[in-house]
Parts: structure tokens; sequence; C-alpha cells
């Protein structure tokens, strides 16, 4: 997720206006729409007023034949088989030619109010498309205007981390716990699902950051935030590479989210604290990193070993202090 | 008895032999389970002829739900579903969580 922000401006401002676009497309699609309706409107109006004049032509011709047979029967002794076959043959047609007409009237009704409908649907839909697609585009316009405001101010601060993710450093007057507060200010449900997913990455990038301070890591992580991990892995610490990853999928619950960078965070930790030879502990740690039980061999050894645990335990606090600020609210 | 379950691990899991002696371990008082498990090194199939079932679930059925696993993974989760099945249905319901 290669995030230079002058980039990321550019690709939003562009994304901007494809979005706005989409509106008169959508207005250009809605006026043909309008043009195929009226059209089949008039072929099926055409055929069905044919219809109705055959239909008017059969019962003339029955009703002549009848007047005829009648006029036969009354005037001659002897009335010919022609008169009575003219009879049936009219009454015949006339009978089929109403069918017909039924049928066309069904097909037309049937049409015109599947037309209404679908009329109705797609006004409604273009209405709640538009309207979204404009508070989206009014909403990209703030957030650009703020990515630029803050972008020198960005660009002027200490670059920790990685090359593909940027934050600030803490402000120093302010105390750990005031540190810690502000940056999990984001993670509080109520914020967290107002937030983008790029303001997200940034909460999380931020809050290593302060665990990268916090531990004394002289070398964090770079942070990899990937689309492509299994549905039950929130996310790693590869130390080969000294990365990160964060499985983006799995971002809607902020409570998972702190826990996981600060759990992934201690890994990094554990990490450099092996090859500390400062550090007390750094052959617990080179003996449970070197014997690490992978999950897909022993999933509760894998939840037991002393390096899981203490990576659990140090995110639990930053999942205490969110559940503090939420009740403070 | 179980070096072929060390030998597994130490050859087709790249684990080294404190890791996989630990792991083979879990199967030291369940010769049920591992012995349907040799048949899995064996062949590479769950047993579909009356399969072990613990607590409601077969090996097979615990690689189902947890597709990263192996099927040492799989038995070694019936061994903790028979121990300690409260643990055992915790990771399931909690979705085999991994960090």
């Amino acid at each position: 997720m290669a995030t230079d922000i002058y980039v990321s401006i550019a690709s939003l401002e562009e994304f901007n206006n494809s979005l706005m676009q989409t509106l008169p497309m959508l207005d250009e699609l809605m006026s043909y729409d309008d043009n195929l309706i009226k059209n089949a409107t008039e072929k099926i109006t055409i055929v069905f007023d044919d219809y109705a004049k055959k239909q008017s032509y059969a019962y003339d011709e029955y009703q002549q034949a009848l007047d005829d047979l009648d006029y036969a029967e009354q005037n001659y002794e002897d009335v010919s088989d022609s008169y009575y076959e003219a009879v049936e043959t009219t009454e015949r047609k006339y009978n089929y030619i109403v069918q017909c007409y039924g049928k066309i009237k069904n097909i037309r009704d049937t049409y015109i109010s599947s037309v209404d409908k679908y009329r109705r649907d797609a006004e409604k839909e273009s209405e709640t498309y538009s309207s979204m697609i404009k508070k989206g585009s009014t909403f990209l316009e703030r957030y650009i205007e703020v990515l630029k405001r803050s972008n020198k101010a960005l660009f002027d601060n200490v670059t920790v981390g990685t090359s593909k993710e940027r934050c600030v450093i803490p402000d120093i007057n302010e105390s750990y716990d005031e540190q810690m507060d502000a940056l999990l200010d984001n993670f509080q449900e109520r914020k967290w699902s107002d937030l983008l997913l790029e303001e997200q990455k940034q909460s999380i990038t931020d809050l290593a950051c302060f665990i990268a301070d916090d531990t004394g890591n002289e070398n964090p992580p770079e942070i990899d935030f990937r689309d492509d991990m299994g549905n039950s892995s929130y996310g790693g610490y590869n130390p080969d590479t000294n990365t990160i990853e964060i499985n983006v999928n799995l971002l809607d619950d902020p409570y998972e989210a702190a826990d996981t960078i600060a759990h992934e965070m201690w890994h990094a930790y554990q990490e450099q604290a092996k090859n500390d030879l400062n550090n007390p502990r750094a052959g617990e740690y080179r003996e449970g990193i070197d014997n690490y039980i992978k999950p897909e061999i022993d999933f509760e050894g894998y939840e037991n070993q002393m390096i899981e645990a203490e990576a659990r335990d140090y995110a639990q606090g930053f999942k205490d202090r969110l559940a503090g600020l939420k009740g403070a609210v | 008895m179980m070096e072929k379950i060390i030998n597994y691990l130490l050859n087709e899991c790249n684990q080294n032999f404190t890791v996989a002696s630990k792991v083979a371990a879990s199967f030291e008082k369940h010769d049920d389970i591992r012995a349907e498990l040799e048949k899995w090194i064996e062949h590479r199939v769950y047993l579909q002829d009356n399969p072990l079932m613990i607590e409601g679930y077969t090996a097979e059925a615990i690689a189902n739900l947890a597709p990263f696993m192996d099927g040492v993974g799989a038995y070694n989760f019936l061994v903790t579903l028979r121990e300690r099945p409260d643990n055992g249905k915790r990771i399931i319901a909690e979705g085999f969580k991994r960090k």
C-alpha cells in the first residue's frame, strides 16, 4: 500500500471526478430508457388499435350475415345453405378476433403495469444513487481539503515505521496516558465506523508508532495491510522481513484492530529483545521464538506458549484502556 | 511409538526436534487418536469409516472449520476437545482466531 500523500490526493480527486461524471451518465441512461419505453408503448398501442378495428369489422360482418339470413328466411321458401354457412363463418371469425383482442389487451395492460413499476423503481433508485453520490462527493471534497491542509504538517514530522506507512510522533508534552487516549480515541466504536478505510489504517499506523516508542523498538516494522489473508487470521508478524501484516477484511471491530496491532507490535519487540544483550529476558525470547508452535500443528499449544500469552497480555492493556474511554463517554 | 509423527513434523512440517517432540507428546495418552493420525500421515485422507468423534467433532470436521490446519493440528485439536472440552469449544466459537 504505497501511500505518498500527493498521489493519494490526486487519486482521490480523480475518483471524485469520476464519481460525479456518473450523474450525467445516469440521466442519459434514464432518458434512453424513456425513449425505449415510449417506442415500445407506441408499437403495442398500434397493434392494439388494429385489433380493435378488426374486431369491429368482424362484428359488422357477422351482424350482416345474420340480417341476410333473417331476410332470406322471411322471403324465400328454400333458404340456401350458403346463408347458414356465412353466419357460421363470420361468427367463428368474430369469436377468434375477440379472443385475440382479449389476449392483446392483457399483454398491453401487463406491459403498461410492469413498465410503470419499473419506471417508479428506476426513478427511486436513481434518486437514491444521485443523493449518495452527491453526499459522497461533498465528503470527499472536504476530506481532500483536510488532506491538503495537513499535508505540509505531515511531511514536516518525523517519519517512523515503514516506507509504506508514515505517522506522527506523539506530542512529547503530553503524558503517556494522554497520548494513548488520544490515539485510542478513533478506535471507539462510534468513531471507528465513521472513518474511511484509509483513516482506519492511519489510526492503526499511529498506534503502532506509539507502541514502537513505548517499547523502545529502534527498528519498527513495516505495516502491510492485506486483503488476501485467511478469514480467521487478523494479523501476523514476519521477523524475516520485519513486517506486520494486517487483514483489512477484519477491521470492522475497532477492539480487534487495536488488539491486533498491539499484539503484533509486541511480537516485533520480542524479536528485537531476543538479540538485546542487555535485556534480561533475551534468552527466554530466543527459546520461545526458536521453538515457536504454529497453530497449524497445535492450536492450543500455539495459544498457550509464552510468546503468544505475553503478546495477548500486552494488547489487553490497550483494550482495557479503550473500554475505559468508552465508559467515560 | 511416536516416530511416525515426529518424523512427519521434522521432515514435512519443517519443525525442529524440540517442537516436534513436544507436539507429538500430546498424543501419548491417546492411542486411538494417535492411531488415526498415523493413518492420516500414511494416506493423507481423513478416516471415513467410523472416525473418532469427540464432543461431536471428527478430525475432518475440525479441518473443515480451520482449513489452515495440518492433519496433525486437526488430530491435536481432538486431544484438546477430549482433555479440555470447554477450551476447545471456546476456540471453535471464536473461529480459530489467529494473530
